[in-house]
């Protein structure tokens, strides 16, 4: 209330409605005289008032229009944000859109100043291209609450499609939140969605005066052409939008009382909702629709006996009338497409006027034993007592007696209502009739009509007869009116003799009061016959109004017979000429004759022989190729394992050839080894032989050197080498024996290899004889690799020790050199000295 | 081949490879038969793991508590509702999971299950993200997914019956506190988000008697700003990207003085609702004794915040439809 204290209002508008006169005194509004020097927050606008102008005076203030403007998308572009009519301030919405407006945030819970506002609903679109069953539910909210469903079914579908193209532009998120709620006149829809980039001007300049052929023009123009009040407001600090629109019950919604809000709001104070009355859960609790063509009929009363009511059910699989019996009889029902649940809720009762002696009861799917009244006709309104006014109707002619599961059309049966469907007892029929027509196949016997056929005929004639009724009901509705008609002129005559009877009676008493009286007589009765006549006319009314319900039904009734009656006799034609086409081949069979036939048979047993003959023979034929091939399986099985095993010979043959090959490779390869060691002895011996040579001489030149002196040193260093080499040609020489014995045991161990081989060969089994030669092989490889190694050894130590003995021989020339030269330097001294 | 004892049955790490979400409790068992506790539920499967101990050939000892059939149904009622397409079939459809959610958690079913179901079914989150929010702390972690979980729960009661937004709320659930996942988090900052659960409005109170450092308390009240930013950045995660705003909500208040935008009741929507209590209904703990009463956790659920928070509507409607399919199923109708 305190954004109220800074409003300034102008009033400009040619009419100043006292709801709002006494809505700005309640909250204690500044009024500002035209003549002000303050500057208004708000101006009060009509028709009558240029808006330009004044936009153009008062910069900066709201306009709030009293009156349709003309160009709605232009009053806003100068400033407008309100437009309310006077019929919106008669009732509790004309506050509240105001406050909202004036205090900028809604702020206001709908419950504390609307509260007979009550939530019916809410669901949530998530895809704008599905809504169908939403939009059913809640207009049929609306229609249960006497509100302008079409026009919210029109605002809906077209305000859902505006936002869808919305959201193309990326301006609006999904998903819609939608709830809705009614109060005793009012019915209001609220929206709730995110939106990104928004701005009020992107609707409000879309609005325009004439269906415009842009898409979310023409989708917004009628969706804000179909409600009685357009509330747009945008959250910006939460970038959300609420769309608000209301209906008017009674109020007619045109162009000149529709509201518009267009806001935009800074704060994130609560906005103004539809209050939770509950919590309405659409997943557990889905709402039960009725089909509204069946809403003109009225409430059937509970009547002892049972009256006869036409009915709707909610459920969607009830959407059907049903046509009950009495009390007692309530199995015995007649479905056509009805429903036996909640009659009570939504029923018509063919009412009708009948007098006790014309009460004639007749049964329609009752048994005849009992005298009640199935179908009550009556005229006169409902404030009367229903056992003077009811009308039995008489009952069909043939009508079905006795037990009503007898009945071929099912009209006496239990009141399942799927069983009791027309449509399914028409298949069921046609299902009969085909097994019936298999029968008559299979049997080959032409018969009469079947039961099915007769079922149908039957009922074809009731469904006739049923018509017949109804025109009959017609016929007597029709009579009743003229009857009620009559009685009214008759009433009327009655009452003017009354009068004029009267007016002899008083003709004795004084004529002044006479007249007065008569005056007072005649007036009366003159209001009285008024009443009478108006009362008479409401009866016509009502009664031509029941006679174009009925006749309507009539019609209805008359175009399912029609279409019954239709498939029926395409079905019987069907059938008809599938029996005949039966009978046809019966006829061509039987045509055909005993000889014939026999004749046929005979030939088709001797093809049958000699097929059989055939298949005898093919049979022996693959029994003698199945032995034989179980024979030659059976020796090749046998063969096999001598094969095998001669493989396996000839395998380990190879092997040993294989071996013995290698063997003499081996034994080659032994013999040229031997013949290197024998050369390599060879060249040992004639090395120590020069050694023992080298040894004498450095011996003899150690004796000449010890004589001479300085060579002494020299000498011992070559005694030590030598010794290292005589040791080492030892060590040489002990390998060289132990070689000769490896080879040696190599060559005892070829040989004993050969033996074996020679005598395995002839007495072990092939597998281990090729086992044991491949494990001879395998150590005779060895050993030969480790001779071999053993023979490189050899040799290398060979090179070394020949390398060492021309050192040593280098040695020994040089020492003989040294020997020699000293030899001859010491005469020379010995002769220089004797010089001197 | 498994070997049961109990309820405990010999695994091979092998079995592990090819499971996200550690469905049961794992023991790695020694030669001297002690055995050491290695993977509770609902948390990440680390490849590594599996790969060291399929190399070692580790025995382990393995104890599940979802149920692997109850899982594939649940998947397969998601895949039908995926491809419905008009809304009295998706609304039937959404009821036959509800009814299917109470036959099996009406019958000490472990809640496991539903949570492993939505995750494979409905996590649209990158990898890199998941182990930065595991790796924050994996009580965090876990309490995500059992929050996104009832997300779905939550949206299928409120009359959200398309795959793709009930998708965007199980992600946007476990992005919901993606902002804590920072450097400075820490037991505080936890432990904070769990008091503005239990008692809302009182989270950063909580910690500035804690006498936490600045930068926890900076931690705690961006977080929402740093989730927002992050899924705005990511647009691939939500289907309908301006369904990202959810997350400002999070720690709004019915009164209006919430944070970050002190937004009142009145203007919480019913999806931003869903999330909301989605995220409040679990808490980050080392254990949740309500994983085989779910129903009567939910239904027990009324303490403080749920008229402190603007969750109240969700809230019953959520009870409602249980009731509703629950009755149904009682009489067979």
């Amino acid at each position: 209330m305190e954004k109220m204290k800074d409003i300034a209002i102008l009033n400009l508008a040619s009419e100043f409605p006292l709801e709002l006169k006494s809505y700005f005194e309640t909250r204690k509004v500044n009024f500002l005289a035209s003549g002000s020097s303050l500057s208004p927050t708000h101006i009060l606008v009509d028709a009558s008032t240029n808006l330009k102008e004044i936009a153009l005076k008062y910069k900066g203030a709201l306009l709030i229009s009293l009156s349709q403007p003309v160009d709605v998308a232009e009053f806003y572009k100068l400033g407008g944000s309100l437009v309310v009519d006077k019929s919106w301030l008669k009732n509790d919405v004309g506050p509240f859109v105001l406050d909202k407006f004036f205090q900028e945030n809604g702020g206001i819970n709908l419950s504390e100043k609307f509260p007979s506002f009550q939530q019916q609903g809410s669901f949530i679109v998530s895809n704008p291209f599905g809504t169908g069953d939403y939009l059913d539910r809640l207009v049929y909210h609306a229609f249960s609450s006497d509100h302008g469903a079409i026009a919210i079914r029109s605002y809906f579908d077209n305000m859902v499609m505006f936002l869808a193209s919305l959201r193309d532009q990326g301006k609006m998120g999904m998903p819609i939140e939608v709830s809705y709620g009614a109060s005793q006149d009012i019915f209001g829809i609220q929206m709730q969605f995110n939106s990104q980039n928004f701005k009020v001007e992107d609707v409000s300049r879309k609005l325009k005066t004439n269906p415009s052929r842009k898409n979310e023009e023409y989708l917004l123009y009628h969706a804000v052409h179909s409600t009685g009040f357009f509330d747009f407001t945008y959250l910006e600090s939460l970038e959300k939008v609420f769309i608000t629109s209301l209906w008017m019950k009674g109020e007619r919604i045109d162009f000149e009382n529709r509201g518009y809000l267009f806001s935009t709001l800074k704060s994130s104070q609560a906005i103004a909702s539809i209050p939770e009355q509950g919590v309405q859960s659409f997943i557990a609790e889905e709402p039960e629709l009725i089909d509204f063509l069946d809403m003109n009929v009225e409430t059937a009363e509970a009547h002892e006996d049972g009256p006869i009511v036409i009915s709707g059910g909610e459920k969607e699989e009830e959407f059907s009338q049903t046509i009950k019996g009495s009390t007692p009889e309530e199995e015995f029902i007649q479905v056509i497409n009805g429903s036996n649940e909640k009659e009570k809720n939504v029923a018509q009762v063919i009412k009708g006027s009948a007098k006790e002696e014309d009460k004639t009861v007749f049964k329609f799917g009752a048994t005849p034993q009992k005298e009640e009244k199935d179908f009550r006709l009556s005229a006169a309104p409902s404030s009367e007592k229903k056992a003077d006014n009811f009308m039995a109707i008489k009952t069909l002619a043939g009508e079905p007696s006795g037990e009503g599961q007898k009945s071929p059309f099912n009209l006496l049966k239990p009141a399942g209502p799927k069983n009791l469907d027309l449509n399914r007892e028409k298949e069921f029929l046609l299902s009969t009739s085909n097994k019936k027509v298999a029968n008559t196949a299979e049997q080959a016997v032409p018969r009469g009509p079947s039961e099915n056929e007769k079922q149908l005929e039957l009922k074809v004639k009731t469904l006739n007869s049923e018509n017949d009724r109804m025109k009959t009901l017609l016929k007597m509705l029709i009579s009743e009116v003229k009857i009620v008609k009559e009685s009214r002129n008759a009433l009327a005559e009655q009452l003017r003799g009354e009068v004029a009877s009267e007016q002899i009676k008083n003709l004795e008493v004084p004529a002044e009061d006479k007249e007065n009286i008569l005056l007072n007589s005649l007036k009366a009765e003159e209001l009285k016959s008024k009443r009478l006549l108006i009362e008479a006319a409401q009866k016509d009314t009502l009664l031509a109004q029941e006679v174009e319900r009925g006749s309507k039904q009539l019609k209805a009734k008359e175009m399912i017979l029609d279409k019954t009656k239709e498939v029926f006799t395409k079905t019987i034609e069907k059938k008809d000429s599938e029996i005949s086409s039966l009978r046809q081949k019966v006829e061509e069979i039987s045509k055909l004759g005993v000889g014939p036939q026999l004749l046929t048979q005979q030939n088709t047993i001797k093809d049958m022989e000699k097929q059989n003959l055939n298949l005898n023979k093919m049979l022996e034929m693959y029994k003698a190729k199945v032995t034989s091939m179980a024979t030659s399986l059976q020796k090749q099985a046998v063969k096999t394992d001598e094969e095998v095993m001669k493989d396996d010979n000839r395998k380990l043959l190879m092997i040993n050839t294989q071996l013995k090959n290698q063997l003499d490779v081996s034994k080659k390869d032994i013999a040229r080894y031997q013949e290197k060691v024998s050369s390599e002895n060879t060249n040992l011996l004639t090395l120590k032989k020069e050694k023992a040579n080298l040894e004498i001489l450095l011996k003899k030149a150690i004796l000449a050197s010890n004589k001479e002196g300085p060579a002494l040193g020299v000498a011992n260093n070559h005694e030590q080498e030598l010794k290292k080499l005589q040791t080492h040609v030892q060590f040489v020489e002990s390998q060289h024996k132990e070689q000769g014995l490896k080879i040696k045991d190599l060559e005892a161990k070829l040989s004993e290899a050969a033996r074996m081989l020679k005598t395995q060969s002839t007495s072990e089994d092939p597998s281990r004889k090729a086992i044991q030669l491949e494990m001879n092989v395998k150590k005779l490889t060895q050993d030969l690799v480790e001779s071999r190694n053993q023979l490189t050894e050899m040799k290398k130590e060979t090179n070394k020790l020949r390398q060492e003995k021309v050192g040593l021989q280098n040695m020994m020339d040089k020492m003989k050199k040294d020997a020699e030269k000293e030899k001859n330097a010491t005469p020379k001294k010995a002769t220089g000295g004797k010089v001197a | 081949m498994n070997l049961k004892s109990g309820n405990m049955i010999t695994i091979a790490i092998k079995d592990f490879a090819k499971k996200k979400i550690c469905d049961g409790h794992l023991f790695l068992k020694t030669k001297e038969g002690r055995r050491f506790y290695v993977l509770k539920p609902g948390i990440l499967i680390d490849p590594a793991f599996v790969k060291k101990h399929a190399s070692l050939n580790s025995v382990f000892e393995y104890e599940p508590l979802a149920d692997q059939a109850v899982i594939q149904r649940y998947i397969s009622l998601f895949r039908e509702l995926k491809y419905l397409q008009f809304e009295k079939d998706l609304r039937l459809k959404s009821g036959e999971i509800l009814q299917y959610f109470l036959s099996v958690h009406g019958n000490g079913g472990h809640f496991l299950s539903f949570v492993l179901a939505c995750y494979q079914e409905f996590c649209n989150i990158p990898q890199e993200t998941l182990l930065k929010m595991h790796d924050t702390e994996i009580h965090y972690f876990r309490k995500t997914t059992y929050s996104a979980a009832f997300s779905i729960l939550l949206g299928l009661s409120n009359d959200f019956y398309h795959y793709p937004m009930i998708k965007d709320f199980y992600n946007i659930t476990m992005m919901l506190d993606y902002g804590i996942c920072d450097n400075n988090y820490s037991y505080f900052v936890a432990q904070a988000c769990n008091q503005e659960n239990l008692n809302p409005g009182s989270g950063r109170d909580w910690l500035v008697a804690q006498k936490a450092s600045a930068q926890e308390l900076n931690v705690f009240s961006k977080h929402p700003e740093k989730s927002y930013e992050f899924i705005k950045m990511n647009k691939d995660i939500l289907s309908h990207p301006e369904l990202a705003e959810i997350v400002m909500y999070q720690h709004e208040l019915s009164a209006g003085n919430g944070f970050p935008r002190g937004i009142p009741k009145g203007l919480v929507s019913s999806w931003e609702a869903v999330v909301l209590l989605a995220d409040s209904l679990v808490d980050i703990r080392d254990e949740y004794q309500f994983e085989t009463t779910v129903l009567d956790y939910i239904h027990n659920y009324q303490n403080k915040k749920l008229q402190e928070l603007p969750v109240n509507k969700a809230f019953q409607k959520l009870t409602q439809a249980l009731r509703y399919f629950d009755e149904i199923k009682d009489t067979g109708t």
